[in-house]
């Protein structure tokens, strides 16, 4: 049978089997209240707030979980049923504090809403009261659950939406409550502050903390999240020109509900009272005073007016951060190379993620993955090669984790660190990223050797393939690879998609390019080379490659000899271009060293932030003829621009993003900026139209029209599309090397030996393992204003192994100082026998910059070294 | 002594079960037949290798009352509290216990020699007032008896 037909409130109605009556009269607009039911979760019946009456047998069903049956006849409204119902809201209410009228979710509670619907006000039960103290441990999330209904609404959300699994109903009887494995406040528990059980719970027994404002009067803004590069639909909830804070939408195309701690949390760094309002003009001596937009426009341009003139083009460069827009960076790359005439221009993304884009470009010839992280979500076999998606990118990690869970999908890890995947983990290999190079390459020689590759593919879309595959085949005589490399490679042989994951650490080692070039390999070899995502930092990276907004190529990635791309270039941007490979980040910051480079203009980056070897970019920025900076926030580690801009957030402006999957998602602005702060197009528009033609930009909108006149795999964009949930993706993009008539990926040929892992110097012994925070991506610099997520974990801590600080003579919970060839940073010291021996844990990034003042500038295509970074550590007097 | 749980053991035992959810329970009364309680370094190790949360683990503990968490006494003293108990002097049984061992219901003696728990109906009313230590059925209890059978207890 097709369908069933039931009678419901007498009409016939039909609907499938396996519907539910809750479901089925809600298509047919008839509304039965709910409590413990939720959309996007399965239903338990825990609550009976929807009981209906069966008329046929008398009988009263939780209609959200009773399928339909043929003949049923169901009468929603009957005097039973309504006093059912109110029956059971009665006893839910009765030991429910009646507290409403200071209580943080107002009126969106639906207790409140049906107890309102329902005519009760005081339950004359006498109530067993269960008080239970409330826990406002941690900077995100309070829990009272002395208001808890036990719904389980959140309990389902962890478990299996998040497949955290934080809690579970716990005790029984009047005990019972949503608890963690240690019976400890959530902070003691695998719990990652996502927030969903937050927005999920139906009472304020979980409630967002420090809220900015109560919900009353809100507007629903759309938009993205500025955090991280998964780039999460959410909605942004205003009062009064404020954001007070941020939900994910059901159903939306890349995160469906989830938003992860940033997301949820992060939000109040937008009003932080630490917000530049006005721009900012150093004075002789070293103070700053403010002065209007238009002086300082006037002063940035009669500046680099002087320099050209004296210098030439070629001793300015410019800078984009990590969060700009795609409008920002076209605009900045047109900027230098058509206005200044400068070719150095680039974005941070080569500080953050090294010769991971060269690596990819040779192997792939581009490097956007064109497909959707719903494919993690039903891969077989998932590996993460260096990858922290749990601090990086968390909602990538739900969907590892969910994976894991509902489809027993094998997770392979490959860290030298344990993190909070780990326990989802079937292999974990334990390797340091100096040695990874050699682990890819016996992992891909256990694959031909066991005839697990995907030959077929190889020979039909590598080039020199069989060049490639005699390379990785095994000589006589040699050796076996290990058992647990022949098992990982028997595990991605078994499936039918396999996810390669890689992360920031491959972006930061010294052989960035190599590791880079095995894992596209890797992805190569298992025919599936769309399956492989990396996780770098920053919002839109991916962005600034595709606008030009590098050394190295046009917009559109092309190449910088490509004649036809210079003379639809030069309709555009007119007839002078810089059309030579400039210096990029660190080129920048070596040559400004040498006295040659006299300008540096940083576009939404604050220079202390982003360059290593704080001591020396300092000193080098303090001794440059002009440098000018757009920011939202006074300067890390102190102001060494001589002009400051002060910038819009990305939800204050109009503007489009690339994320991790190659969606170009468009953002519409959904509050002000503060004071004079402008969006850094306007900056750009402004100093550009300054110096050459007026650019005749007004809108975002009109600039994303000319990158689409400029980019033809763009065309197909429209600004109505990428400005929908989910946005648009482009079309492929045409090879950036032309060649064959059929792009062949570029296989790397793994050489016979990797460079030696570097031993300890002896003044420096351990060996300095990075960890990220999810509370602090990227830059850190937002997330460092946010009052929730600096408020979790308020100074740096490191960790030992035991061993090796007894040896050194170190307790835990003592102040440390760690120092390295150039520089030092404080910390307290915490011990756990899960480092690796002889390394010590870093914290990563903001807002502490340790790493920053311990990394020295490094070499060529390793962009931080971090791999090869030994420090001292020792114990200073309180 | 007997409280301490060696959770080297661990390992073997898991090892004669299946991975797999549904054999939670009975891996958790193995973990406690063999350590007398179920440690808490032991909640993770269990719910890698049922495939659960952790936080499944502590709930199904939680939920049953045959799951202890911490040590138990060598010898475990459940008093009957049922009604047929009650009106034949469960009371006195109860006190009389607790006068004897000094400790309170749910409570481990500091000696590990006693844990006392108390019971709804132990299904015995016929024999009213009842009460079992270690498995064996004493009835038609009076206090003389009950400081005899403690006495002898190990
Ligand atoms: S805390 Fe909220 S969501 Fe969780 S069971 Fe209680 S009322 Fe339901
Ligand atoms: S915040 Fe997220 S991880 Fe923590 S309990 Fe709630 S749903 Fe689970
Ligand atoms: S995963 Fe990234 S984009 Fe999504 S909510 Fe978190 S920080 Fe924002
Ligand atoms: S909503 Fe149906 S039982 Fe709770
Ligand atoms: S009441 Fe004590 S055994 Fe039944």
């Amino acid at each position: 049978m097709d369908t069933v037909t039931i009678s419901l409130n007498g009409r016939e109605v039909s609907g499938r089997p396996g519907t539910t009556v809750l479901d089925l009269s809600r298509q047919i607009g008839v509304h039965i209240p709910t409590l413990c039911h939720h959309p996007m979760l399965k239903s338990v019946g825990a609550c009976r707030v929807c009981l209906v009456e069966e008329v046929k047998t008398g009988r009263l069903l939780a209609s959200c979980v009773t399928p339909i049956s043929e003949g049923m006849e169901i009468l929603v409204d009957s005097p039973n049923a309504v006093q059912a119902r109110r029956g059971v809201l009665e006893l839910i209410l009765s030991d429910h504090p009646s507290a409403c009228v200071v209580c943080s979710k107002g009126n969106e509670c639906v207790l409140r809403a049906l107890a309102k619907d329902h005519g009760i006000c005081d339950p004359e039960l006498d109530a067993v009261r269960r008080w239970r103290p409330v826990e406002e441990v941690n900077s995100f999330i309070v829990r009272d659950l002395t208001k808890c209904v036990l719904c389980g609404r959140c309990i389902r959300v962890c478990q299996d939406f998040e497949a955290v699994g934080a809690v579970e109903y716990t005790d029984r009887g009047y005990g019972s409550h949503p608890g963690t494995a240690a019976r400890t406040p959530l902070e003691g528990s695998e719990c990652t502050f996502c927030g969903s059980c937050v927005a999920i719970c139906p009472t304020d027994a979980l409630a967002e903390r420090d809220r900015l404002a109560i919900s009353s009067g809100k507007t629903l803004v759309a938009g993205t999240c500025s955090y991280c590069a998964t780039g999460c639909h959410l909605n942004y909830e205003v009062i009064n020109g404020q954001v007070v804070a941020a939900r994910g939408v059901p159903g939306s195309p890349v995160n469906d509900m989830s938003l992860c701690v940033r997301g949820h949390y992060g939000q109040d760094a937008l009003s932080s009272p630490e917000r530049l309002t006005e721009p900012l003009i150093r004075n002789g001596a070293g103070s700053y005073r403010t002065v209007s937009w238009n002086e300082a426009v006037e002063e940035t341009t009669a500046r680099l007016r002087e320099i050209v003139d004296r210098h030439g083009p070629g001793a300015v460069g410019i800078l984009a951060g990590a969060q700009c827009s795609n409008e920002e960076y076209y605009l900045t790359a047109r900027l230098a190379r058509a206005i200044l005439g400068t070719p150095n221009v680039d974005s941070i993304a080569r500080l953050l993620s090294g010769a991971v884009s060269p690596g990819l470009e040779a192997a792939f010839r581009e490097m956007r993955p064109r497909v959707s992280l719903e494919r993690i979500l039903n891969a077989d076999t998932i590996v993460l090669v260096a990858a922290r998606p749990d601090y990086s990118h968390p909602v990538v990690a739900r969907n590892i984790r969910r994976a894991v869970r509902h489809r027993s999908s094998v997770l392979i890890q490959l860290d030298p660190l344990k993190t909070s995947l780990s326990r989802f983990a079937k292999i974990h290999v334990r390797e340091d990223v100096e040695r990874q190079p050699e682990f890819l390459s016996r992992l891909m020689k256990a694959l031909v050797a066991l005839r697990l590759h995907d030959e077929a593919f190889v020979k039909a879309n590598v080039k020199s393939a069989n060049d490639f595959l005699a390379a990785l085949t095994p000589r006589p005589g040699e050796e076996d690879q290990p058992e647990h490399i022949k098992a990982i490679a028997r595990h991605m042989a078994a499936s039918r998609q396999t996810v390669i994951l890689f992360g920031r650490a491959v972006g930061r080692a010294t052989q960035s390019y190599i590791l880079t070039r095995l894992v596209a390999d890797l992805a190569l070899l298992c025919g599936q080379p769309e399956n492989l995502f990396f996780l770098g930092d920053g919002t839109n990276v991916a962005g600034a490659r595709e606008m030009g907004c590098t050394p190295r190529f046009f917009p559109g990635l092309a190449a910088l000899d490509n004649s036809t791309v210079m003379t639809s270039l030069h309709s555009t941007w007119g007839p002078r271009i810089a059309a030579q490979r400039g210096l990029d980040a660190l080129g920048m910051i070596r040559v400004a060293e040498a006295g040659k480079l006299k300008a540096l203009l940083f576009v939404g980056a604050d220079p202390l932030a982003v360059f290593p070897d704080t001591e020396r970019t300092r000193k080098t920025l303090l001794k440059t003829d002009l440098v000018v900076r757009t920011g939202m926030f006074p300067a890390v580690g102190g102001e060494c621009a001589h002009i400051v801009f002060p910038a819009a957030a990305l939800p204050e402006s109009d503007g489009t993003y690339v994320n991790i999957e190659g969606r170009v998602q468009g953002m519409a602005k959904v509050v002000s900026a503060p004071g004079s702060a402008q969006p850094n197009a306007r900056f750009l528009i402004d100093v550009g139209g300054r110096l050459g033609p007026p650019m005749g930009f007004v809108t975002a909108r009109d600039i994303f029209d000319e990158i689409r006149s400029v980019l033809p795999h763009w065309d197909r964009l429209t600004w109505a599309d990428v400005k929908k949930p989910g946005g648009d993706f482009p079309d492929e993009p045409a090879p950036v090397t032309e060649g064959s008539e059929k792009p062949l990926f570029v296989p790397y040929l793994p050489p016979e030996s990797f460079p030696r892992p570097q031993n300890a110097p002896e003044e420096f012994p351990l060996r300095v393992f990075p960890k990220e925070s999810p509370f602090h991506p990227g830059d850190g610099v937002l997330s460092a204003r946010s009052r929730r997520l600096a408020g979790f974990i308020r100074e740096p801590i490191i960790w030992m192994h035991p061993a090796d600080a007894q040896k050194m003579g170190l307790r835990e919970g003592i102040r440390v100082v760690i120092r390295s060839e150039v520089g030092e940073a404080a910390a307290r010291l915490a011990l756990d026998s899960d480092t690796p021996e002889s390394g010590v844990i870093i914290p990563q990034g903001g807002p502490w910059y340790m790493l920053h003042r311990l990394l020295p500038w490094p070499e060529e295509y390793c962009p931080a070294s971090i791999d090869r970074l030994f420090v001292a550590v020792a114990a200073v007097e309180e | 002594m007997a409280s301490e749980c060696d959770i080297t053991r661990l390992a073997e035992i898991l090892g004669r079960f299946q991975r797999d959810r549904a054999i939670l329970i009975p891996l958790l009364q193995e973990v406690q037949a063999v350590c007398g309680y179920i440690p808490p370094e032991a909640i993770e190790p269990v719910a890698n290798h049922a495939g659960v949360f952790p936080s499944e683990v502590t709930g199904v503990i939680s939920f049953y009352a045959q799951f202890y968490t911490s040590p138990r006494g060598r010898n475990v003293i459940k008093v009957c509290r049922g009604t047929a108990c009650h009106v034949r002097g469960g009371r006195t049984v109860l006190q009389t216990v607790m006068k004897c061992t000094g400790i309170k219901d749910g409570e481990t003696s500091e000696d590990m020699r006693f844990s006392l728990e108390t019971v709804a109906c132990l299904g015995a009313c016929a024999l009213s007032p009842v009460m079992v230590a270690n498995g064996r059925y004493y009835g038609m209890l009076n206090p003389g008896r009950i400081e005899a059978i403690l006495k002898d207890l190990p």
